[in-house]
Parts: C-alpha cells; structure tokens; sequence
C-alpha cells in the first residue's frame, strides 16, 4: 500500500523550482498563490506558515485555510493580515 | 466547478478530523503522496477537510504515521448511497426496471410535430401518416419511416417532397408543396386571345392598350358578342396574333331579388351539456368519464391539453369533450324584420358584386312585397361596367 515517491517531470516543476526560489502571486489580501513549497509548518485559521528551505513564509490573518495543494504549490485563502518571513 | 462536484459524488467522497499533536505532518504527507484534499480548515492540533473514498486507506495510513487520531465524520455520494441501500433489493429491481422501461419506451414515438405549408392542412397529413401505420405510440423503424416519406408524397399530389427528422422520440414531419410548373410554362407561350361581352349594354367608351376594337361608342351589344379582337391587320395584308388588352364600358341594366321567407327554423343552443374525457398515455386511449356519445341535436367542441416539459411535449394528452344540445325552433319573420335582414343582404351584395373599379351604379329602384309566405326584394340598377371577358383562342404553332 506503500506509495513509492514519484519524481516530479520537467513540465510539473515551476520556473520558481527551477530557479530554486519562491514564487508569490497576491491578490489583494484574500488569496495566495504560493510556489515553492517545501512543507507546511504550522496550519490553523489564524496562522499558515511555509516551509521553502530557505526560510519560512508565515501568513497570519482570519479564517486562513488551503483551498487546495500539491507537493510544490498551494492556494492561500482567507483574510490575510500579514506576510512574514522567518529566517 | 459543476463537473467536479459531479464527478466527486459518482466516485464518493468523505469528510474527516486528523487529531493529534501536529496534523501539519499530515498535510505534507499528503501533498507529496497525491492524496488530494478540499475544505481543509485547521484549528489548533486538529485539521478538517474531505477526500475521496479511494483514499481512505491511504489517508488513515498518513494519520497512523503521524500519530494522530483519524475519525471519519461524514460520507457523501453514489458508493455511499449503494452500501447504505444494499440490503434493500426492491430499490434496486425499481432502478433496473425503470431503466429498462426508459430504454423501450425510446424506441417508440411519441410525439409528431407537422410543419405545412399554407396551401396543406395539417390534419389531413396527420390522417394520412395514421394511415400509413405512423401515429403517436408508434415504434420507430428508420427504414419504414424512408418509405412513409415516399408514399406521402406519392399519395398526395399537392406535395414535392417530404422529410420526417426523428430526433429521440420526438419527429418532425416537414413538408413542401408543389409549384405548378404548368402555369410557369404557359407565361412563356405565345398567348392569343379576344375580349368579349359579359352583358348585354350600350358601349360608352372603349379603352384598347391591345388589339382592334370591333365595336364603337353608341353601339348596343348582346351578352357573349366579341368586343376586341387578337388579331391585328396591317395595311399591307399581314396578320399579327395579340393577347387582347383593354376596357370596354357599357350602360347596363340588372336585376337582382333577395327573398327571406316568413317562417324558418333556426337551431337553437340549449343548456343542456354532455361532457367525456378521454386521456391519450403512450399512445393509450383511456375513458375517463363512462359514457356513450349523445343521439342527434348535439354538436361537439373539442378540446385537447397536451402538457409539455422543457419545450417538449410528453407522451401523454388530455381530450375534452364538450357536446351541447340544439333544438330547432320555428321563427316568423315580421315585416321589419324582415326588411333589415334583406337589406343587409343587399349592402353584401353590392359591396362584393358592385363597387369596384369596373363598376359605377348610375341608379337603382328597390321593390320589398310579400308573396305565398315569402318576403322579396327586387332592385333594379342601371350601371355603366366594363363588360370585357377574355377568351383564348389555341394557336397551333
């Protein structure tokens, strides 16, 4: 039942994967479209924090939640108040 | 979005709460397995959202590993509602049966909508095509339907052609009459004819565009007598066919007798009704009222209620029939009465037979009697018409 860990293609890794770096697409302050995703640190409506390596992207705000996600990228909605990066 | 939320429900889908210390791990798991998930919402150390049911046991395998509590709260769609109806085999029979009824029942037709042109009733097409075995409950045989086509247009001499589009089990008969080619054919021959008399007169004046006029002003002709003639002579001999033209007035003289008789009978609507339905389902004449059709004196007015859903019409009609009962009564005529009907009558005579172009009546002397129980009334006009007839004249060429 164990699922073996499928490499992503050329065409599934984002230009932000391939530059190694993280790709942000903020519209207003009620949604987020994150690339470059390495792992969700901490998920509750009041907080999103993201993992990229690198350092950490968090996202505070009211009723935040995932709208939806894959292993690189994900959608942020909700009200979001604050962007920080945690180094 | 529509598709997805359908396809999601065919497949079943289930909601579920990952309990434990950190269901962030779970997510990550997750999204790099492709365990795909909608309506996540997170509150502290605890993670809700939906699934497929395929994932089940995937996802519980994720919650093991990160050692948190699992509990499914909800399951939706088709999978979920075959375990839960499972036991209960008469819903299932039910399905396969209406499925199989939908499938035979498609078979048939059901409803035939006639285009016509005007010059074609559709009635009478409707009667034909029951004829022929084609009628509302029929089954649908597209070779049968090729030679319906044929035979309709081969038993009906007003149409060209025929066309019956079958679209589920709805058709649509189009039809297209006949052009006479004849009368196409005949303006492009060479057409001779004479001008005529219609009535006896006195000529006032002539008015030829084609033609030589055989008679003069002041001349006194008799009913059937040739006013214009086709053929023209030059002055060098030859003869020239011509298709008359022109106008020929004359004094003329007619006269005209209404008569209305004294004692008459008149059917008269009573209150006195006879009601039946009748419901048509699939092609199935049903009687709802239990009753046979009325004996004479009675006239029948029908009604028919053919509902429809989206536009299109369901197999299923309702007839109402109203029959009303008439009595003849004898009526007399007084001689006011009998005044104003026939001078009404004369107002329709002289607006359809008289006032016209062609026509101008100079006077006119109304006689009204009464003779042997019946009321006349005799009008003499003086008129001056044009009293031109064509009459063709066959040129073997």
């Amino acid at each position: 039942m164990k699922r073996q860990k499928k490499q992503p293609s050329y065409n599934q890794r984002t230009l932000a994967d391939r530059i190694s770096g993280v790709n942000m697409n903020i519209c207003g302050n009620r949604e987020v479209i994150f690339e470059g995703s390495r792992g969700i640190v901490e998920y509750n409506e009041n907080s999103i924090k993201i993992n990229t390596g690198k350092y950490i992207v968090a996202f505070s705000g009211r009723g935040l939640h995932i709208r939806c996600m894959n292993e690189y990228s994900l959608i942020i909605a909700g009200f979001i108040t604050s962007i920080e990066y945690i180094m | 979005m529509l598709i997805v939320l359908f396809l999601r429900w065919i497949f079943g889908y289930f909601d579920f709460i990952v309990k434990g210390r950190f269901p962030e791990r779970f997510l990550n798991l997750a999204s790099r397995n492709g365990l795909n998930l909608w309506n996540m919402q997170g509150e502290m150390g605890e993670l809700r959202a939906t699934a497929k049911i395929a994932d089940k046991s995937m996802a519980e395998l994720f919650a093991k590993k990160t050692e948190s509590e699992f509990i499914v709260k909800k399951e939706h769609g088709l999978p979920y509602l075959c375990k839960v109806y499972r036991s209960r085999l008469g819903l299932l029979a039910g399905l396969i049966i209406g499925v199989a009824l939908s499938c035979w029942l498609s078979g048939f037709i059901w409803n035939i909508e006639i285009n016509t042109p005007p010059q074609i009733n559709e009635y009478e097409i409707r009667e034909q095509l029951r004829d022929m075995g084609f009628y509302e409950g029929t089954k649908y045989n597209s070779d049968e339907i090729e030679n319906i086509e044929r035979q309709l247009s081969m038993n009906d001499g007003r149409i060209s052609w025929v066309s019956i589009n079958v679209f589920g089990t709805n058709a649509f008969v189009e039809l297209s009459a006949k052009i006479d080619v004849d009368k196409d054919n005949n303006e492009n021959k060479t057409v001779v004819s004479n001008l005529k008399s219609v009535a006896d007169g006195t000529i006032t004046k002539i008015n030829v565009h084609n033609g030589t006029a055989v008679v003069g002003v002041g001349d006194g002709v008799r009913k059937g007598q040739l006013l214009v003639s086709g053929i023209m002579e030059y002055t060098d001999g030859t003869n020239v066919l011509a298709d008359s033209e022109g106008a020929v007035y004359a004094k003329t003289s007619r006269t005209v007798t209404l008569s209305a008789p004294k004692q008459y009978n008149k059917p008269m609507a009573v209150d006195e009704y006879v009601y039946k339905k009748e419901i048509c389902f699939f092609g199935i004449n049903l009687p709802i009222t239990f009753c046979g059709n009325p004996t004479e004196g009675y006239y029948k007015k029908e009604n028919k209620l053919k509902p429809t859903l989206l536009g299109n019409s369901l197999p299923i009609s309702i007839t109402e029939e109203k029959w009303q009962k008439y009595e003849t009564k004898k009526l007399t005529l007084s001689d006011a009465e009998a005044k104003e009907l026939l001078n009404n009558r004369l107002k329709l005579y002289e607006m359809f037979m008289l006032y016209s172009d062609d026509c101008t009546i100079l006077s006119k002397k109304i006689k009204f009697e009464e003779k042997n129980k019946t009321y006349y009334l005799t009008v003499s006009y003086e008129t001056e018409e044009n009293i031109c007839e064509k009459s063709y004249i066959q040129v073997k060429e």
